[in-house]
């Protein structure tokens, strides 16, 4: 199945409910959630909370992250927020300011 | 070796792209809110809101969208629309789509089978027995 790409230029200024893989190479501004998985490139700019399942972060996300199931901040990634997940990893050369809970 | 022919759109309007992939809106997204962007655009899902984008805008068999305006260069109608819409290129309205809006557009086609509601405005030549404002 084909996933949602929010291309690189493109902005969506509200709120994203995707029952399906999302990509995100563009903006969004508002909410973001998906009911699997992530994939946040780099170059992408989020401003809003995040929900969905697994996560890769390659961009900037400012708003806090929830995720059913693994989040990975990769290198080059900046997160701006609280990330509540069972598992997190965070690469060398990721930048992160928030709180972290894996409860 | 022939080769292959560009199409006259894509001379005339080819926007620099930073990266090979369009912009998708899948099947099972649901989008409130404002979108634009100067990408080509496919829409599967629900959209509620505006939007604007500078390239050619797909609204698939399936899709739903309802806004006040959608702009786009050219635009390409499968679904269900509820909006109008403002294209600087040609609006194709294809045999399954549910139109309600105003269209405007450099060219207009409605296939067999559409159905559509609102008001059409495409610039071209009347026959001269027709231009005449009474006669």
């Amino acid at each position: 199945m084909a996933s949602t790409v929010i291309g690189a230029n493109l902005t969506i200024e509200g709120e994203v409910i995707a029952d399906e893989d999302v990509v995100v190479q563009g903006t969004i501004r508002g909410k973001l959630s998906a009911k699997d998985g992530v994939v946040v490139e780099s170059g992408a700019v989020i401003e809003a909370d995040v929900t969905g399942g697994s996560m890769s972060v390659a961009g900037q996300i400012t708003g806090n992250i929830t995720s059913s199931d693994r989040v990975e901040l990769q290198s080059g990634a900046r997160v701006i927020g609280n990330v509540k997940a069972s598992r997190i990893t965070i690469a060398d050369g990721a930048h992160f300011k928030g709180n972290v809970d894996m409860d | 070796m022939a080769q292959p022919k560009a199409s006259s759109r894509d001379v005339r309007h080819n926007p620099p792209r930073n990266r090979g992939e369009a912009a998708l809106l899948g099947a099972n997204v649901r989008i409130r809110g404002r979108i634009s962007g100067d990408t080509d655009l496919t829409i599967l899902g629900n959209v509620e809101g505006d939007i604007a984008v500078r390239g050619d805008l797909s609204i698939g068999d399936g899709a739903h969208v309802e806004s006040e305006v959608i702009e786009a260069h050219g635009v390409s109608i499968s679904g269900e629309v509820t909006s109008n819409v403002t294209a600087t290129g040609p609006v194709r309205i294809g045999s399954t789509a549910r139109v309600r809006g105003n269209l405007k557009g450099s060219e207009i086609s409605i296939e067999d089978g559409a159905q559509f509601a609102g008001r059409i405005e495409a610039d071209f030549e009347l026959p001269a027995a027709l231009s005449g404002k009474s006669r």
